[in-house]
C-alpha cells in the first residue's frame, strides 16, 4: 500500500478513522447514490483488508458486527488499514430484497464484478472495484442468512492462483469458522464476477466470503453469531499482524470440504424445521431427516428434506415459509474430497470423529 | 354471491356439506390470476354434534403476518367434533396472493392493496374479490369472527381488540364480552366502524354491516426466538379456547382477568427515517411493564454512517403495546405502540363490568 492509494478513498490520515462517500450515479428519484466507506487507517503501514457487506440487499445481518468493528477498532494500535463497507448494495437494502429491483441484465451485484455495463448494479461494483478492492490486500465479503436461515462457513477459491488460495485457506482457518468450503469460484457459476472470485483471480489477493448467522432466531443466538464475526475478523488482522493479542476462536478442529449439498425445497410451502439455528455446525448422516415442508393451505406435508450425505450443517433454517428452491439446509460433505485441521492449541478432538 | 345454506347442525359452505361430528377441508375458487394459477381459498370446518355458534378463526389477511397460520392449524388439532357445540371454521391463509410474495398487501397497481381495508369493496381488483369471498363463504355462515394479526418480522404486538362503534351497540358489546373471554388483562376499544378504514377491515365490516360480532388478536411477532414465538402461540389459542367456552361451544368458563385495562388510544412510536433499530425497552415487558414519559424505547442508527440519527422515546407513560428486535426500519416502520394510562379513553374494568 502507498499512502497516494488511500488518498483516492479520502483525505484520511494515520491513526485515524474517517467515513468516506463514494458516488455511484444518481438515481431516477433525483438523490445521489454513494457508497459509506468507513476507513481506520492504522499509525503504520501494512495491510489493506477490505469488509464489504449487505452486497445481497436482504443479508443485512453483518450490518451490526460491521459497527461494533468500526466503533471498537483502534486506529492508534494498527498496522495497516481497514476499510469497512456495511451496506454495499443501497439499493437492494432499501428494499430488503437480494437482488436490485430493476429490470436489468444485472439484478444481482455480486455476479457482475467489476462492473463492466452501465446498469445500476455494475456502476456499484465499479465504484467498489476501483475505490476499495483495487487498494485493497485482503478482502473479506459478508453474507449471511436474511430472515429464516443461517450460516457457518467461510467460502474460499479453490481454483484461484494456488498462493492466493493457500492464503485465503490461512485465514479462513484463522477465522474460526469451523467449517471452511473451497469452491470454484473462477471456473464455476457465477465465473470470476462475485466479489472474492473478482479480487482472488484478477486481483490475486486472498479473498474470503464470510458467511456466520443469520436474522429471524433466539436473541442470545444472534449475539452469538456477532460476536463470532467480530472475534473471526479480528482473529484474520492479528493474522495479518495488524493488531495485537487477537483472539483464537479456533475450534478443535475444522473441516475444510468441497462437496456441498443444498438441501432445499422443490416446492413452495412452510417450513418445519428439524435443525434450527442451534444445530448449526452439527454433524448428520445420510438420511437424516432435516425438515418438512407443510401446504400452508392444509398442512398436509408436501416435501420431506433428508441430508443427501453424511457431513455438518452449515446453513439451517427455523420454520418460515419458503418459495421452491428458498434457502433450507446445507451439508458440509464429510467426504473423501474433505479434510480436518487440527488446532494444536486445543484440546485433543472429542471421540465423535467424522473424518 | 352466496351460495351457503346451514340449519342447526350441518353446515353448508362453498357447495359442501358438513354433517354434524365431521372435519372437512373445503377449497373455495376466487379467481385465476394472470400467471395462470387458480386463487382459492382453503377453509377448514369442525362441525360439532351439537348444535351451538360458529365461530371463523381468520389468519394472513395481510400476507407478511403468517406466523398466525399456526394458531388456526392448532385450534383444529386439538378441538373434538364430539366435545364441540357449533363449528369452528379456519381459513388460514385468507391471502394466498400477498403471502406467496412474503408482503403485507398485494403487489399490484390497484386502488385497493390491502385486503383488509377491502371489504365490501365492489371492484374486481384481487383484494375486491378475495374480501366479497371471505364475506360470502365464512362471514356469511358463522355468528362471530377473530382475526388475526401477528407474526410480522421483527416486531411483536401484545393486545386484543373490539370494536366500540357499531351502529348496532349489542354487537359491540358482544365483541367486548369475546375479547375479554380471550383472557388478557388489556382490551383496546375501536372505532372499526366510523373511522379509519371505515367498515372495510374484516372485523369492521363484519360487525357493522354483517352485524356478527369479532375480535382482533395481534398478540405476538416473528424472529424472537423458538421460545418466546411458542409462548404466543399458546396465549393465542388459550385465547380462543377462551372465545369457544364463551360462546357456549366448549364446556368449562373463560379465564378473565379479575381486572381489565379498557383503552381507546394508541401512540404509534415509530422512526421517522429509514435505519438499523436497536431496542432499549425489553421484549419482556410488552403489555406488562410501564414506560415513564420521556423513556427511551429504542434507537434508529444509520446502517451508513453507523451513528445514532433518531431516538424513540415514550410520548406518554404507559403501557407497551409493541415492542421490536434490532432490525432495519424504513420510516414509519414498525417499532413501539404505547397505551396512554393516562388517557381519559383508558379505564379499569372489573371482570364482570362492561363498557
Amino acid at each position: 500500500l502507498s499512502d497516494s492509494a488511500l488518498i483516492e478513498i479520502g483525505s484520511t490520515l494515520a491513526g485515524t478513522r474517517t467515513r468516506v462517500d463514494l458516488p455511484v450515479t444518481m438515481g431516477l428519484n433525483g438523490q445521489p447514490l454513494a457508497l459509506s466507506a468507513h476507513v481506520l487507517r492504522g499509525v503504520t503501514p501494512g495491510p489493506v483488508v477490505a469488509l464489504l457487506s449487505t452486497l445481497h440487499g436482504n443479508e443485512w445481518f453483518s450490518i451490526f458486527a460491521m459497527r461494533r468493528l468500526v466503533e471498537s477498532l483502534d486506529p492508534q494500535r494498527l498496522r495497516g488499514t481497514v476499510i469497512v463497507v456495511p451496506v454495499a448494495n443501497p439499493p437492494a437494502f432499501g428494499r430488503l430484497t437480494r437482488n436490485m429491483p430493476d429490470p436489468s441484465d444485472s439484478p444481482d451485484l455480486n455476479r457482475v464484478f467489476p462492473g463492466q455495463w452501465t446498469w445500476t448494479s455494475d456502476l456499484i461494483a465499479a465504484t467498489l472495484t476501483d475505490h476499495v478492492l483495487r487498494q485493497a490486500t485482503c478482502l473479506l465479503d459478508f453474507h449471511v442468512g436474511p430472515w429464516g436461515h443461517a450460516d457457518c462457513d467461510i467460502l474460499i477459491g479453490d481454483d484461484l492462483p494456488p498462493e492466493v488460495a493457500a492464503e485465503s485457506e490461512r485465514l479462513a482457518l484463522a477465522f474460526g469458522s469451523p467449517i471452511v468450503r473451497r469452491s470454484n469460484v473462477v471456473s464455476s457459476f457465477p465465473g470470476p464476477r462475485s466479489a472474492i472470485g473478482y479480487a482472488g483471480n484478477v486481483l490475486g489477493i486472498p479473498s474470503l466470503g464470510v458467511e456466520i448467522g443469520g436474522a429471524g432466531f433466539a436473541p442470545e443466538l444472534e449475539r452469538a453469531w456477532i460476536q463470532s464475526t467480530v472475534d473471526g475478523v479480528l482473529a484474520v488482522f492479528g493474522a495479518l499482524e495488524m493488531i495485537e493479542n487477537p483472539p483464537d476462536p479456533r475450534p478443535v478442529r475444522q473441516l475444510v470440504y468441497r462437496n456441498a449439498h443444498r438441501v432445499n425445497p422443490r416446492v413452495g410451502g412452510w417450513l418445519h424445521s428439524r435443525y434450527g439455528g442451534d444445530r448449526l455446525g452439527q454433524p448428520v448422516t445420510a438420511g437424516t431427516l432435516l425438515g418438512a415442508v407443510h401446504s400452508p393451505y392444509t398442512d398436509e406435508i408436501i416435501e420431506e428434506l433428508r441430508a443427501p450425505v453424511d457431513g455438518l450443517l452449515y446453513y439451517v433454517s427455523r420454520n418460515y415459509p419458503v418459495h421452491p428452491g428458498g434457502w433450507a439446509f446445507g451439508i458440509a460433505a464429510s467426504d473423501g474430497d474433505a479434510r480436518w485441521v487440527e488446532n494444536p492449541s486445543r484440546q485433543t478432538p472429542a471421540e465423535e470423529d467424522h473424518r | 354471491m352466496t351460495t351457503t345454506t346451514s340449519d342447526a347442525t350441518t353446515l353448508t359452505i362453498g357447495g359442501t356439506t358438513i354433517e354434524p361430528g365431521v372435519r372437512r377441508d373445503v377449497v373455495i375458487p376466487v379467481l385465476t390470476d394472470l400467471d395462470g394459477s387458480e386463487i382459492a381459498l382453503h377453509v377448514h370446518v369442525v362441525n360439532g354434534v351439537r348444535p351451538g355458534p360458529r365461530l371463523a378463526v381468520v389468519t394472513v389477511l395481510h400476507g407478511g403476518e403468517w406466523a398466525a397460520a399456526e394458531i388456526g392449524y392448532s385450534m383444529l388439532k386439538r378441538t373434538d367434533p364430539s366435545a364441540l357445540a357449533g363449528a369452528l371454521v379456519v381459513l388460514p391463509i385468507a391471502n394466498p396472493i400477498a403471502f406467496a410474495s412474503g408482503t403485507r398487501n398485494i403487489v399490484d397497481e390497484s386502488d385497493s392493496p390491502d385486503l383488509n381495508r377491502s371489504f365490501g369493496g365492489h371492484e374486481d381488483w384481487l383484494a375486491d374479490q378475495l374480501g366479497r369471498a371471505v364475506s360470502d363463504h365464512i362471514l356469511a355462515n358463522v355468528d362471530a369472527v377473530i382475526d388475526f394479526h401477528s407474526g410480522l418480522w421483527g416486531a411483536a404486538m401484545g393486545s386484543v381488540t373490539c370494536g366500540r362503534d357499531y351502529s348496532d351497540p349489542r354487537i359491540a358489546q358482544l365483541s367486548y364480552e369475546m375479547a375479554r373471554a380471550f383472557g388478557r388483562r388489556q382490551v383496546r376499544r375501536s372505532d372499526l366502524a366510523t373511522k379509519f378504514p371505515g367498515p372495510k377491515s374484516m372485523v369492521g365490516y363484519a360487525g357493522q354491516v354483517c352485524g356478527i360480532p369479532g375480535m382482533i388478536s395481534e398478540i405476538g411477532g416473528c424472529g424472537f426466538g423458538d421460545e418466546q414465538e411458542a409462548q404466543w402461540l399458546e396465549e393465542n389459542v388459550a385465547g380462543v379456547t377462551g372465545v369457544m367456552r364463551h360462546l357456549g361451544m366448549l364446556a368449562g368458563a373463560p379465564e378473565v382477568a379479575e381486572e381489565i385495562v379498557v383503552f381507546e388510544r394508541v401512540h404509534r412510536v415509530n422512526p421517522t427515517c429509514g435505519g438499523m433499530l436497536e431496542p432499549i425497552f425489553p421484549v419482556s415487558g410488552l403489555m406488562r411493564d410501564i414506560a415513564e414519559k420521556g423513556q427511551l424505547l429504542g434507537r434508529v442508527w444509520s446502517p451508513y454512517t453507523l451513528e445514532v440519527i433518531e431516538e424513540l422515546r415514550a410520548p406518554v407513560r404507559g403501557l407497551v403495546d409493541m415492542v421490536s428486535r434490532p432490525y432495519p426500519v424504513r420510516p414509519g416502520d414498525w417499532a413501539y405502540l404505547m397505551v396512554d394510562l393516562d388517557s381519559s379513553g383508558t379505564r379499569v374494568l372489573g371482570g364482570d363490568e362492561l363498557p
